[in-house]
């Protein structure tokens, strides 16, 4: 008997070992294992035996089993893996070729970085306000410090409208709207489109963007203009930068001041983008004349305050390299879906 | 304006300051300097010559051929200037030599005839733009010198941007700059170098009617001053400074305006009619021609010099032609005068004579500068043209000097306000040397501002808190924190939702936003705006067809789809802006702000199917809709164009729904029109939605809440509905709705079917229903009865299911 089961065990075995599909597994495992399989079939003569052969026979069957048992699993994983090995390689293809792309839209590069001042700005704890494109003359010019006849007229070629009123030359009447809406202490900022009547060219536009700001409180100075426009400047270019502030005339503040901006590119050594000066002219700005907080109904022996005029558009240009300021209003997608 | 460091240097030792440094203290201290730049360099090979002789060219009529001495010796020089002729004394390019620009003379034959060199015209010695003729020199000069022997030309130009010195009467001459050296350097001012004559009787009347429109008016007569050319070195000052000489007494007013910043101007005495100068406004009608020879209408604003019977100059602006100094004048008058700066700012605007003069008195200059001004003349006069004979004494009518100014400021306030620390004494040197009065008192200065800065100049403490800072140097200025405030700012909603509108169309949507001008063009308007829209109108548009405002994004912007559809096939495409809506009767001028979404398909040919020309509206229907589902305004679209789109040419008559909450319209999608698309020659399907921004601001919110998931299955039947071609979904599923059961859940329509076995003019709509219970699994016979009430609703709306 403990012959015929370690036969078996071999022809089963071996039996395994050449089958190469899991369907031959199968085959085999129902040949040895099935319910009228060969070792059922010789456990059957188990009966036969005397009695105190009958435990280690059947231990012995036990094994038989347990061990074609193994065998089947175990030739089954092999060619299972084998079976997913090839399944594996057919499956290859080119991951180099494009993937199913989403065509994402485009936001116009003006706005996207307006968007990102005005987080800047509002991280601080300015709001961010608005004001009509078509103002009247009260608030782009009278309020402004800047009277009928006055020669600062000159400064900002207007259009005017036929009933009187014009298209703002300028973000600082949102300074007069927000001195009559809110008390001081005041931080704001005013984006927003302004129109000068000038020829176009690569470098001058009718339409573009400027960025209005309006700090008010008690005690403003020169020395907190200064803080704020590094403060500003460095997060705008994400990098320290140097700037200096230089005499300049704008009728709603006094003092004013030209504020230059050490060249980026050669960083204040001179190269054709400062025109070898190191300095680039970026914004105007100053302490708010006192006429204007008044215009503005603030007590300027209480307060005081600074603003200035960031030229969002020439930002815009100065961040991507732009050299044709007519691009942004052109609405040639060839343009603006490079900024997707 | 223009400055001359060799002029400068007259007032203010600065031999020893480069260009650069000069360029920086201006910069930095006064004004914007927009270059400097080196004149008259360059020269030293070029010589001084005298025209011997002048004969005909032979071969060219233009040309000339002269017979030139340099130094003894001759050359023959082929010369095609208009004003070559014998005697004159020339600068001379010999062969070998080199022009400025680096340009080598070589001997040549011109037309045949050999030309051993060049005579020169200032423009070809880099000497300004003067290309007229030839420069000439002193005509006494020697020849054979190298040029800048004779004429020291040197010099550094300084080149200032006018805009900043808008607010400065002082700064339109050179001795307010070299004030402002000194004053930065420490150094001396020297004085102006002018005769001591007094006031009297002057040899004219004056009478100044329009005490208004002129402070002060002084004239001063000059006999026997000859009209020749001005001296060389005062020609080349002029020249670098962007004046073209012209002749003595031009020069000598020019000069002394670009020294002092006063206009000036000179009669011919014998052509003031009667002898007398009368101040007055222009009567109605008269007329005035001028310098230029253009006949200029007066109107009773305009300011006027005129004698007994008539004007004889616009003043401030340009004087008249009638009155004008020629060869046969005796007697000059030379006007020194102060005039109302708005009054010669509106003359020059409404003429159109934005001279040198008129900038000048429109700063509102200071009246002390019409004495220094004459003074000034006739100190030049006395000292270049001897036989002129100044008279004794000259005639000022002058009220008087205005008010002195004084301003009293604590120097606290002046370091309060610049967040600097700076001495008392460091404030009162900076006030000293810029010729303010200083007294102290106590805790506070009182400040004495001079004339020449107190026309317009500085009036208030803020004015002196510049004074200090700009001298203190603002880069010397330490930067200070602003304190906090913590309050977080107030939020606009609009910009909020304006963003939101962005990043949904162009993150998620695949949109990309476009901006316009605000103008809309004519031909635009014409084919895309209503007829009889009104619009606000530009007085002084860019363009003659560019003088409206938008009522409206969609015109321009169906104007860039034709070039964006030749490079891209698929758009999808928005702008938010600003549209202007003119007053109307009774309703204010309104600015809004819209959307504009545009969606472009690819061209479809003629065997397009019905679904496949929907494509493009339902693209901007569903994306309109559901923009506005996130940005929480429940929202639908109404069948038909309403009165607001009834007559817009691009929207398409039956192909087009209002998008309103309620009985608030909020704006519409539509095809564009068949014709529009025709205009624009466009081929592919175009549809658009706009939406008026300001109605949604404005319209209810949902704010989102939390319902819970159920816990029970849903069910769901499908139900196919066979309606005529002109019922709508809306029709069918309000009828499925009206049902109002509470186990219905949700209808949703989900397809479209036309043709067998479905007669023609018919259609199929299917909807799936899901059935819902918030406490059990639903039995089917529960859901059959609410199924089967709704069937019956169809029914009796007389409608087919369609089994």
């Amino acid at each position: 008997m403990e012959k015929r089961i370690e036969e078996l065990r071999a022809t089963a075995i071996a039996t395994l070992e050449a089958s190469s599909s899991l369907d031959d597994v199968e085959a085999a495992r129902v040949r040895f294992l099935g319910k009228n399989g060969e070792i059922t079939r010789l456990m059957k003569g188990l009966k036969d035996l005397p009695a105190e052969e009958k435990p280690k026979a059947g231990q012995l069957f036990n094994r038989l089993k347990g061990d074609v048992d193994a065998a089947v699993k175990e030739r089954k994983a092999t060619l299972e893996s084998s079976q997913l090995d090839s399944a594996l390689a057919a499956d290859a293809f080119d991951v180099t070729e494009p993937g199913v792309v989403p065509r994402f839209g485009s936001v116009h590069p003006i706005e996207q970085t307006r968007r990102r001042l005005e987080d800047i700005f509002t991280s601080m704890g300015f709001m961010v306000l608005d004001g009509p494109e078509i103002e009247s003359d009260y608030y782009n010019f009278e309020a402004l410090n800047i009277p009928a006849h006055h020669p600062a007229r000159d400064m900002q070629d207007t259009f005017w409208l036929e009933d009187g009123d014009l298209l703002r030359t300028h973000t600082s009447p949102v300074q007069i709207r927000a001195m009559e809406t809110y008390r001081p202490p005041i931080r704001a900022i005013a984006p927003g489109r302004v129109f000068r009547y000038e020829v176009t060219d690569a470098s001058h536009e009718n339409t573009f963007h400027q960025l209005e700001g309006l700090v008010i409180d008690r005690d403003i100075s020169v020395a907190n203009l200064i803080f704020a426009m590094k403060t500003l400047l460095r997060e705008i270019f994400e990098r320290d930068v140097q700037i200096r502030l230089r005499p300049g005339y704008f009728p709603f503040v006094e003092p004013g001041f030209e504020l230059d901006l050490a060249c980026l590119i050669c960083n204040g050594d001179g190269c054709k983008v400062c025109k070898q000066s190191g300095w680039v002219e970026l914004l105007p700005c100053g302490m708010v004349h006192p006429n204007v907080l008044r215009y503005g109904k603030i007590d300027p022996e209480e307060y005081s305050g600074f603003a200035f005029g960031l030229g969002l558009t020439r930002l815009v240009m100065m961040r991507y390299g732009i050299d044709d300021i007519r691009q942004f209003l052109a609405g040639d997608l060839r343009f603006l879906r490079q900024f997707a | 304006m223009k400055l001359s460091k060799r002029w400068l240097s007259d007032f203010v030792e600065i031999d020893d300051l480069d260009a650069a440094k000069l360029g920086s203290i201006l910069t930095m201290t006064t004004a914007e300097v927009e270059e400097v730049v080196a004149w008259g360099a360059g020269l030293g090979e070029i010589r001084v010559g005298r025209v011997l002789e002048v004969a005909p060219h032979e071969n060219a009529d233009r040309l000339r051929v002269a017979k030139v001495d340099v130094g003894g010796e001759e050359h023959t020089i082929v010369c095609g200037a208009p004003n070559c002729e014998a005697d004159i004394v020339v600068p001379v390019a010999l062969p070998g030599s080199r022009l400025p620009d680096g340009t080598k003379i070589k001997k040549a034959k011109i037309r045949g005839v050999a030309s051993a060199g060049m005579l020169c015209s200032p423009k070809e010695l880099g000497l300004g733009e003067d290309h007229g003729g030839l420069m000439l020199l002193d005509a006494g000069a020697e020849t054979g010198a190298a040029l800048p022997d004779l004429l020291p030309l040197e010099d550094v130009v300084i080149d200032i941007d006018n805009k900043s010195l808008t607010h400065r009467p002082d700064l339109w001459g050179h001795y307010g700059f070299a004030r402002e050296i000194a004053a930065k350097t420490g150094r001396e001012l020297r004085p102006l170098d002018i005769v001591d004559l007094m006031a009297g009787d002057g040899g004219i009347p004056v009478r100044i009617e329009a005490t208004d429109a002129c402070a002060r008016y002084i004239a001063l007569a000059i006999e026997g001053l000859a009209i020749q050319p001005s001296p060389g070195w005062m020609q080349s000052r002029l020249t670098a400074v962007g004046l073209r000489p012209i002749s003595n007494i031009v020069d000598f007013t020019n000069y002394v305006m670009l020294e002092i910043g006063q206009p000036m101007h000179a009669f011919d005495l014998d052509r003031v009619g009667g002898g007398e100068i009368r101040v007055r406004m222009a009567a109605k009608g008269e007329s005035i021609e001028t310098l230029d020879g253009v006949a200029r209408q007066l109107t009773t604003e305009t300011l006027v010099i005129a004698d007994r019977e008539k004007p004889v100059a616009i003043a401030g602006v340009m004087g008249g032609a009638d009155s004008e100094i020629s060869d046969a004048t005796k007697t000059m008058i030379l006007e020194s005068a102060n005039f109302d700066a708005v009054t010669v700012r509106r003359t020059a605007n409404r003429l159109g004579l934005r001279t040198d003069a008129a900038t000048r008195f429109e700063k509102s200059l200071d009246p002390e500068f019409a004495r220094l001004a004459v003074l000034r003349f006739a100190k030049l006069c006395e000292t270049l043209v001897p036989d002129a004979r100044i008279a004794t004494t000259y005639t000022d009518a002058y009220a008087g000097p205005p008010e002195p100014i004084t301003i009293e400021i604590r120097p606290e306030k002046i370091r309060r306000r610049l967040g600097m620390n700076i001495p008392d004494d460091t404030i009162r040197g900076t006030f000293e040397a810029l010729e303010f009065r200083v007294e102290e008192q106590g805790e506070t200065m009182l400040v004495g501002v001079p004339s020449f800065r107190a026309t317009k100049d500085i009036g208030i403490e803020e004015d002196l808190v510049e004074e200090v800072g700009r001298f203190f140097g603002y880069d010397n200025i330490d930067e200070a924190p602003l304190r906090m405030v913590c309050t977080p700012p107030p939020r606009d909603p609009m910009r909020r939702l304006e963003d939101d509108i962005r990043d949904a169309l162009a993150g998620g949507l695949g949109f990309d936003e476009v901006a316009m001008y605000s103008f809309v063009s004519d031909d635009a308007a014409r084919d895309f705006d209503p007829p009889g829209t009104e619009y606000r109108v530009l007085r002084n548009p860019i363009a003659q067809n560019l003088s409206r405002m938008r009522r409206s994004l969609v015109p321009e912007l169906l104007g860039i789809l034709p070039q964006n559809l030749r490079t891209f096939d698929d758009l999808r495409v928005f702008e938010i802006g600003h549209v202007y809506a003119p007053k109307s009767g009774s309703e204010p001028a309104r600015e809004s702000r819209e959307l504009c979404l545009v969606v472009a398909g690819r061209p479809l040919g003629k065997k397009a199917s019905r679904e496949e020309t929907e494509r493009a509206f339902r693209t901007a229907q569903g994306v309109a809709l559901a923009l506005l589902e996130r940005l929480g305004v429940a929202a639908r679209l109404e069948a038909g164009a309403g009165d607001r789109f009834g007559h817009v040419p691009w929207a398409h008559p039956t192909r087009i729904g209002r998008i309103s909450q309620g009985e608030h319209p909020l704006g519409c999608v539509t095809q564009l029109h068949p014709a529009a698309q025709k205009k624009l020659k466009l081929e592919a399907e175009v549809a658009l939605a706009v939406v008026d921004l300001d109605a949604v601001t404005a319209a209810d919110r949902e704010e989102r809440t939390y319902r819970p998931i159920p816990r029970f299955p849903s069910s769901s039947r499908d139900l196919a509905v066979i309606v005529p071609e002109s019922v709508t979904v809306r029709e069918v599923e309000s009828t499925i709705r009206s049902e109002e059961h509470p186990l219905i859940e949700a209808v949703r329509f989900f397809d479209l079917y036309r043709g067998a076995p479905i007669a023609d003019g018919s259609k199929s709509l299917a909807f799936e229903i899901v059935y819902q219970a918030a406490d059990r699994t639903l039995r089917d016979d529960e859901v059959d009865a609410v199924h089967d009430a709704i069937v019956r609703r169809i029914e009796g709306a007389g409608w087919e299911i369609r089994r």
